[in-house]
């Protein structure tokens, strides 16, 4: 196998990984947001992909 | 399902399009080879990147003519976004430069110039977290907003003006047929992702500026 694919797969793996990671973070932070301002989730349940 | 939503779901939809063709279906170039594939993620992220910049750039102008604290929210959401744009461009143009060009990292002017902009919009979030005044944060926040992006075209600019190891840009106009255009579905599948994350740091932040005023609560 080309050991090109190596970087390959990592740069598309990270580029997919940020994206998760940064939803997700967002997500947890809207949960934490509707909860302290008492609208318990619904934030979060409005979010979408993620 | 709401317009947001949609929106995430169809950038969802069309990253996932654009992986599936960069990586299995567009053949690899005749003189980098199968690397050059990163192509078509490095180069739409770097363009939504500045992109996101220039939405800084925008929302820093109408808070200071306006003074709404709805553009200062916009222009910090689209900052935090762009910063993670930018960590990315740097991160797969390391992996694209290892390979084709033998080294991780060189003082090259374009790679140089898009590394600053990493402690200059860090930066500009650094500040906004140093004053509880969200006005005066705001009024902070939109002159380095507005300074901060005279960095972008430079960052453009950077290929043109000294000739070193990094290319000139890509665009559809310098690619072949095929290859063009499958960068401009990797800007619209990059720049929706970008509105969508965008939008809805946006709405996090209204929330959470709500809770700041309306301040903490009693017993």
């Amino acid at each position: 196998m080309n050991e090109h694919w190596l970087f390959i797969g990592a740069g598309y793996g990270i580029t997919w990984a940020s994206l998760c990671w940064y939803l997700l973070r967002l997500r947890r932070r809207e949960r934490m947001a509707a909860a302290a301002s008492g609208r318990g989730g619904e934030g979060a349940r409005a979010g979408g992909p993620g | 399902m709401n317009k947001l939503t949609m929106l995430g779901w169809v950038s969802i939809a069309l990253i996932a399009a654009g992986s599936v063709l960069g990586l299995a279906v567009l053949p690899a170039d005749a003189l980098q080879g199968e690397v050059s594939r990163l192509l078509y993620v490095h180069v739409p992220v770097a363009w939504v990147m500045m992109l996101a910049f220039f939405v800084v750039f925008l929302m820093s102008i109408l808070y200071l003519v306006q003074r709404r604290l709805k553009w200062d929210l916009l222009a910090a959401s689209a900052a935090e976004v762009g910063l993670m744009g930018a960590i990315l461009t740097l991160v797969l143009g390391t992996l694209w430069g290892r390979p084709t060009w033998g080294i991780w990292w060189a003082w090259d002017p374009r790679i140089t110039t898009t590394a600053l902009l990493v402690p200059i919009y860090a930066g500009y979030l650094v500040v906004r977290s140093m004053s509880e005044d969200p006005d005066q944060r705001a009024r902070w926040a939109a002159v380095i907003g507005l300074i901060a992006f005279v960095q972008v075209p430079i960052v453009y600019l950077s290929v043109f003006w000294w000739r070193s190891l990094h290319q000139p840009p890509s665009s559809p106009q310098s690619m072949w047929g095929v290859y063009g255009l499958m960068l401009m579905l990797g800007f619209f599948a990059y720049a929706g992702a970008f509105a969508y994350l965008w939008l809805r740091r946006y709405r996090l932040a209204a929330t959470e500026l709500e809770l700041e005023l309306s301040g903490p609560e009693e017993g």
